[in-house]
């Protein structure tokens, strides 16, 4: 029997925003009513169709937008803002403007052949899996001849999110070869079952999303002996039907000493032809999961520009990684299509980053090589 | 509910997706109609989303392009 894990999914009738008013066919949202306070209450009504887009997102609220409730606000403040109140009341004009350029940044900025609704799902099913050779086909290997990784300590970075990935994440981490990698838990959060039995580091209270990734490279690689370390973000999502492990320890590597692998390739980076290449440019998208040669990970944590990154650091991990490797000259390669998918709705560093538009992979080996429906 | 509205700072390298900038789309309930246009100088939006919207009064941003 397969796994399969089934999430608790947000609907219109269960929603604590969700008033009923006369009209049985509409609604008032307590979200949009403490957003559009004072006379802009006739905005606050929604229909069921509105209703439900936005229950296949991240419960909003005021500081946080979905982007339903963020186009909701756009629209009815943008109309506000020229009506005859506004023109005359400078004050009510500069507090509508503020609230339209915040809901605003709330709506993401994705290709118009995209969905920037992203539907989190609600079951995902191990698969059996598909011979090894089949991603070799889909992802030939750099060189033929170099060395190889065959030795592992893998940690996950996780930490509180509005929609919990690290159980899907675990899950198809350990169908993809990775069956106990060890949790580094950034506060308090209530762990999954399949995250019981892991070994765990939590730091409390919070440290931040840089700082939990980086003391967690350090600590894996302080405690373990391991050539190769890899730091997996708890919204990766893996090719359950894909013996992922087993195809990275076949490949080649150059015989370099110092360098990074990228199981993760976002859309802006996907390449035209199939295949791993080295990163040409200085990297910069989604530090989901990758994989440090031991010599890299002791020059990246012990470098004094990147240990010098505090709690408050601005910069995304990503961004940081990629300076570091730039100023260093260490190659980082990157996969098309993508070994992993980034099914994070929202980063635990960034408030309103989701994973839509570039920050997903627009080609997932996952999507590509499936099961035949008769096999 | 907390009625504050917070100035979000947009600083991960995630979160820029246009370089050219943006315009945004209304869903009328048939189609997209352009409401702004947040291009840089040079560029033009991009089409329209091509799925309809999932209800009217729906905004979506989408990357504006250059015509070289």
């Amino acid at each position: 029997m397969p796994s399969q894990i089934k999430m608790t999914a947000r609907t219109p009738e269960s929603c604590q925003f969700r008033q009923t008013i006369d009209d049985a066919a509409l609604y008032r949202c307590d979200v949009l009513s403490a957003l559009l306070m004072g006379d802009l209450q006739d905005g606050t009504v929604v229909s069921e169709d509105v209703c439900k887009a936005c229950c296949r997102l991240f419960e909003p609220s005021t500081r946080d937008l979905n982007p339903v409730i963020a186009s909701l606000v756009w629209s009815r403040v943008s109309e506000a803002l020229t009506d005859e109140l506004s023109l005359n009341n400078s004050e009510r004009s500069e507090r509508l403007s503020k609230l339209l350029q915040f809901a605003e940044s709330n709506i993401p900025v994705v290709l118009g052949d995209e969905n920037d609704l992203p539907v989190f799902p609600k079951q995902f099913e191990t698969q059996r899996q598909i011979p090894v050779g089949r991603i070799h086909e889909s992802l030939p290997e750099l060189v033929e001849v170099g060395q190889q990784i065959n030795d592992w300590a893998v940690g996950v970075t996780t930490a509180a999110r509005r929609i919990p990935t690290l159980e899907l994440c675990l899950t198809s981490l350990a169908a993809a070869g990775w069956q106990r990698p060890k949790l580094f838990i950034d506060g308090d959060l209530q762990l999954p079952r399949p995250a019981l039995a892991l070994p765990q580091t939590v730091r409390y209270p919070t440290t931040g999303a840089w700082s939990n990734y980086y003391h967690s490279l350090a600590e894996l690689l302080e405690t373990t002996r391991a050539s190769f370390l890899m730091i997996v973000q708890d919204d990766a999502w893996w090719p359950t039907q894909l013996p992922v492990r087993q195809y990275l320890e076949q490949i080649h590597w150059p015989s370099c000493d110092r360098f990074i692998v990228s199981a993760y390739c976002c859309a802006n980076d996907t390449s035209p032809i199939a295949g791993w290449r080295q990163y040409g440019d200085i990297w910069k998208y989604g530090a989901v999961a990758l994989i440090f040669s031991r010599s890299a990970a002791a020059a990246f944590i012990s470098d004094p520009v990147v240990s010098s990154y505090g709690k408050e650091q601005f910069a995304g991990i990503d961004s940081i990684i990629g300076e570091w490797a730039e100023r260093n000259r260490i190659p980082l390669f990157i996969p098309t299509p993508s070994l992993v998918q980034h099914i994070g709705d929202v980063s635990t560093l960034w408030r309103t980053a989701r994973a839509v538009g570039v920050r997903r992979a627009s080609r997932f080996i996952g999507d590509e090589l499936v099961l035949p429906v008769a096999d | 509910m907390n009625d504050e509205v917070p100035n979000i700072r947009m600083i991960s390298s995630d979160t820029q997706p246009a370089p050219h900038g943006y315009a945004l789309w209304e869903f009328t309930g048939h189609d997209w109609m352009l409401k702004k246009d947040a291009s840089v100088a040079g560029a033009i939006p991009g089409k329209p989303p091509r799925s309809p919207g999932l209800f009217k009064g729906q905004i979506r941003a989408v990357p504006s392009v250059t015509i070289s």
